[in-house]
């Protein structure tokens, strides 16, 4: 799905991607509805839509699979949903597709689960052990 | 607010450059010269934080901007009309896609349907020197307006949620934050 990549007068390639989300059903309309959804021609997503009944692994599964693909940059979920599956956020190191946690309708954004703001907060404090959990 | 989202990059680069844990070196002066450039630094470094939460703030905002549209368009159309049993799994390209350099394994600008957002490549042409040709149309699926899954008349409401999750969007330089994390 990914666009061949075209090539600057310099040399710099690039190429055309898809953001990819992972959130409750509100979410993920209100971004298909601004045209960030994709079917392919095998009926694959882009998107995934969790409620009370998504198990965990259905979560991992989109997880891997958005960031295994190749025409995903960008990856939105829900920090509850990421909080879900936070030892695979956690030892995701790949500069592409990039993890970008949202906050959702039900549970606002928790600073605290930032990864930089919590590096920020161990540089100030006076604990050596550093931030809890978070890598 | 859109103007706002465009800061967010030379914020979080501050952010990554004042938290990599790096220290000037020493300079033949002592130790004054090197206490006042690391106060620089975590000056630095707070504004940048400082400026990230309010714009995390104001992102919360417009999407809670959004999803408030959107219970009212709920409301106003039947909670039958809009939800994922309306989503079509036809063959469809998505309107938006984001361009990503290669050589710098980033996200550099965007694209709503036809038209690159000429303003974003223009500034970062300037900034990293470098011209940018033209992305040929790759996808061949078609692509529709994303409204028309939920009829023909459609809520005004539905139509404001339509532009909050668009400016959203538009943040393109929001997406450098998960580049800075994967950093660390």
């Amino acid at each position: 799905m990914a666009a061949a990549p075209a090539t600057s007068v310099q040399g710099t390639a690039r190429t055309s991607s898809l953001i990819a989300i992972i959130a409750d059903e509100d979410t993920v309309t209100g971004f298909l509805l601004a045209g960030v959804g994709n079917v392919d021609l095998r009926r694959k997503t882009n998107y995934l839509i969790v409620d009370s009944k998504t198990p965990v692994k259905a979560i991992e599964d989109a997880f891997k699979e958005f960031t295994t693909r190749d025409d995903i940059a960008v990856l939105l979920i829900s920090q509850y949903i990421a909080n879900m599956i936070r030892f695979l956020i956690d030892s995701y190191k790949k500069p592409l597709p990039a993890i970008l946690e949202i906050p959702s309708k039900d549970h606002p954004y928790d600073p605290t689960h930032d990864s930089i703001l919590s590096r920020v907060k161990h540089m100030f404090s006076s604990d050596p052990a550093g931030p809890i959990g978070r890598g | 607010m859109p103007a706002a989202g465009m800061e967010i990059a030379e914020e979080k680069e501050e952010v990554k450059l004042t938290t990599s844990g790096k220290i000037p070196e020493r300079s033949d002066d002592g130790d004054d010269a090197t206490l006042t450039a690391l106060d620089a630094t975590i000056l630095r470094c707070l504004d940048s934080v400082d400026r990230l939460l309010q714009l995390r703030a104001a992102l919360s905002e417009t999407l809670a901007q959004g999803w408030m549209d959107m219970a009212r368009a709920r409301y106003a159309m039947g909670p039958s009309r809009i939800g994922q049993t309306l989503f079509s799994l036809k063959p469809n390209a998505a309107l938006i896609s984001v361009c990503v350099s290669q050589e710098h394994e980033q996200v550099i600008a965007y694209e709503y349907g036809e038209k690159e957002l000429h303003c974003e490549i223009d500034e970062i042409e300037k900034r990293n020197h470098v011209r940018f040709k033209s992305i040929a149309e790759q996808n061949r699926n078609p692509k529709t307006e994303p409204m028309i899954s939920f009829g023909a008349l459609v809520s005004p409401h539905l139509r404001s949620a339509q532009s909050s999750f668009q400016t959203v969007q538009l943040w393109r330089t929001w997406w450098r934050w998960p580049m800075l994390r994967a950093s660390y």
